[in-house]
């Protein structure tokens, strides 16, 4: 039986109060299989670095910022994921379409500067996740008028309704909102423009 | 010894250093703000 093991819960713990040392122990304990679980999926190496590098960006942002909740084993939670990250990568390439010319016809001869090419698109696609990752860190209220309002294309009307407040109270909570991304956006140095 | 099998469904992989140590490095590099009773991540490099 081995002496003085320290649970993944008391490390998350440990390191969530500022033991840098405690993220250490918790990635070289679950690093083998987190990497082989991504590296199942995906088969290439370097994308399993990168979606590994990325499941613990998000482990890091989540324990720093106080979401994390205790409700299940630690490396369930990083497996989960890092299950969605390849899930977003499998998503993002089946929308890129693969065109090749040939010496009789240049498929870049017919697509017009009107159309979105693939590049824009891509852009336009992770602006799309940032703007929701953004959102996601706004207080329950904002967010939700924020998402009745620009996603479900609500009025205030409809808004105060559904949440209970009045129209005034919807109104001042979408200011807020608009104010907090801001600061967010401002804080973070985030780019939103292509 | 660690044996790295090709076999499908028998991986015994471990990620680059490097990439472990830029995790580290990442954690090291932002701290937490409070603002309106949210908590924001921030780059203190």
């Amino acid at each position: 039986m081995k002496k003085n093991h320290i649970s993944d819960s008391i490390l998350v713990k440990s390191y969530i109060d500022g033991d840098e040392r405690s993220l250490e122990m918790l990635i070289k304990r679950h690093k083998q299989r987190i990497y082989n679980f991504i590296y199942s999926k995906v088969f290439d190496r370097d994308l399993t670095e990168d979606i590994f590098q990325d499941t613990f960006i998000k482990v890091i942002r989540t324990l720093k910022l106080g979401n994390y909740n205790e409700e299940g084993k630690f490396v369930s939670w990083v497996m989960r994921i890092a299950h969605n990250l390849v899930i977003d990568h499998f998503r993002k390439n089946s929308r890129i379409p693969k065109f090749e010319s040939n010496n009789d016809f240049d498929i870049f001869s017919v697509l017009k500067d009107n159309e979105i090419d693939v590049e824009n698109k891509m852009i336009k696609d992770q602006i799309l996740i940032e703007v929701k990752k953004i959102i996601n860190l706004l207080p329950d209220d904002q967010k939700e008028v924020l998402v009745y309002r620009y996603y479900n294309e609500l009025s205030f009307k409809e808004i105060s309704k559904k949440t209970g407040v009045s129209i005034n109270t919807s109104l001042g909570r979408m200011r807020y909102a608009l104010i907090n991304l801001r600061n967010i956006i401002k804080k973070q140095n985030i780019s939103l423009t292509s | 010894m660690q044996k790295n099998y090709t076999d499908k469904q028998n991986f015994v992989l471990n990620p680059k250093k490097e990439t472990i140590q830029k995790i580290l490095n990442y954690s090291k590099s932002i701290g937490v703000i409070k603002h309106n009773d949210n908590n924001f991540i921030i780059d203190l490099n």
